[in-house]
C-alpha cells in the first residue's frame, strides 16, 4: 500500500520536469516517491537503472549484489568509479546515488539474495529489477516474483547484444521469465569475462529498465509486459518478439486461477 | 511453403541479425527449417541442437510467439506463413 505524502518545494522543483508531463504530473510522482524497488545487481545494468531511478525520486531502492568493485567492472558499471576498487559494490553504489538524490533512501543487501531473504524482499518490493548475471538467480527471482505477483522487469546484455522485457505477474495472462527460458536444461553461462560487452550496451538496457519500471510505478503508457526487446547493438537494430504463457510452465502455470 | 525466419543476436555463431523467408516443403518441422538454414550458415545447425539431436538449451525457437519447446520441439510443424523467431539465452549483466 503506498502512501502518499504531499510534495515540498523543493521536491516540487526537482522533479518539475516531470511533473510537466501530463501523463505523470504531481500524482505520478507522488506514486514514485512512495515506491520501494528493489535492484538485484550493481553490475552493467544495475547500475544505470539504479541511477535513473534514484534521480527520478523513487522512495527506497533496495540494491543487492555480494561482489566487490574490481577494476574491469569500470569500462561499463558506472555506479562505481576508481576510488571504489575493492569496496563492496553496494555501498560504491549507494554513494553514488545518495550524491545524485540526497532524498533518496538507499538499503542494501552485500550478498547474493537467495532463500527466505530474496521471498522478504521480493514480497516488500512494488518493482522488481533484474539486473543480475546468471541463471540460476534469474530463474530464482522469477519464481519469487510469481510467488508474490510482482512484476518483474528483466535484462541481459553480452557483447552487442541486448534482451529486455516486462513480466507483470499481477496480470492473469502475463507469461513469466520461465515461459521465455525454461529453466532446467544446462544453458552454458555466457559471460562478459569472457565473451566481453559493449560498454553502452548496458546504459541503453539498464536505462530501458528503468523507464519500464517508472512506468509500471506510474501506471502510464505501455509496458514491455508479453514482449521481448532485443537490441542487436551493432546493426543498431530494435526487435520486438510477442511472448505469451506457457499453459504448462513449471512456475506460473495455474497462477490466475480460482 | 513460404516460413518467416528472424534470426535474431546470433552475432555469436557470425550471423547478422536478418529476415528470411525459407521455402520448405510441405510438412515441414523446426528440424527441416534448422537443416535449411544451415545450408547458408554452415554450423548453424550443429549450434542449435543438442547432443540428443533437440533444440539446444542455448536457443529459444519462437513459433507465432510460442516457444517451440513448448510445442513438439524439433518435430514442431510448421505452416506456411509462420512466423519463426530464433533467439539466444542471455543472462549478462
Amino acid at each position: 500500500m503506498w502512501v502518499f505524502v504531499p510534495m515540498n518545494d523543493d521536491q516540487l522543483l526537482r522533479y518539475s520536469r516531470h511533473i510537466l508531463l501530463p501523463e505523470i504530473g504531481v500524482e505520478g510522482q507522488e506514486a514514485i516517491l512512495a515506491a520501494r524497488v528493489l535492484v538485484v545487481g550493481a553490475g552493467g545494468l544495475g547500475s544505470p537503472a539504479a541511477m535513473y531511478l534514484a534521480a527520478a525520486g523513487v522512495g527506497t531502492l533496495v540494491l543487492c549484489d555480494g561482489d566487490t568493485v574490481d577494476l574491469t567492472n569500470l569500462q561499463r558499471q558506472i555506479l562505481h568509479s576508481a576510488e571504489g576498487v575493492g569496496r563492496l559494490k553496494v555501498e560504491s553504489g549507494r554513494d553514488t546515488l545518495l550524491r545524485l538524490n540526497p532524498f533518496a533512501r538507499v538499503e542494501t543487501v552485500a550478498e547474493r539474495l537467495e532463500g527466505d531473504a530474496l521471498e522478504a524482499q521480493v514480497a516488500a518490493a512494488d518493482v522488481v529489477l533484474d539486473c543480475s548475471d546468471n541463471f540460476a538467480t534469474r530463474h530464482a527471482i522469477n519464481r519469487a516474483c510469481v510467488r508474490h505477483r510482482k512484476p518483474l522487469v528483466s535484462g541481459a546484455a553480452i557483447r552487442f547484444d541486448g534482451q529486455v522485457s516486462v513480466f507483470d505477474l499481477r496480470q492473469a495472462e502475463s507469461p513469466c521469465y520461465h515461459c521465455l527460458f525454461p529453466e532446467g536444461q544446462e544453458v552454458e553461462e555466457i559471460r562478459c569475462a569472457v565473451m566481453g560487452v559493449f560498454a553502452p550496451l548496458t546504459g541503453i538496457i539498464g536505462a530501458t529498465q528503468a523507464a519500464e519500471a517508472l512506468k509500471l510505478l506510474i501506471g502510464c503508457g505501455t509496458t514491455l509486459d508479453g514482449r521481448l526487446l532485443l537490441l542487436d547493438g551493432l546493426g543498431m537494430e530494435w526487435r520486438s518478439v510477442t511472448l505469451g504463457r506457457d499453459p504448462g510452465c513449471g512456475v506460473c502455470a495455474g497462477r490466475g486461477e480460482a | 511453403m513460404n516460413i518467416d525466419v528472424r534470426l535474431n543476436l546470433l552475432g555469436v555463431l557470425g550471423i547478422k541479425q536478418s529476415e528470411l523467408a525459407i521455402d520448405t516443403p510441405a510438412n515441414a518441422t523446426v528440424a527441416t527449417l534448422i537443416s535449411l538454414i544451415d545450408q547458408h550458415n554452415p554450423g548453424f545447425a550443429a549450434a542449435l541442437t543438442n547432443d540428443s539431436g533437440g533444440i539446444s538449451p542455448q536457443f529459444v525457437f519462437f513459433i507465432n510467439g510460442r516457444n517451440a519447446v513448448h510445442l513438439d520441439g524439433m518435430n514442431t510443424r510448421l505452416d506456411a506463413g509462420d512466423v519463426v523467431n530464433v533467439i539466444p539465452a542471455i543472462a549478462g549483466g
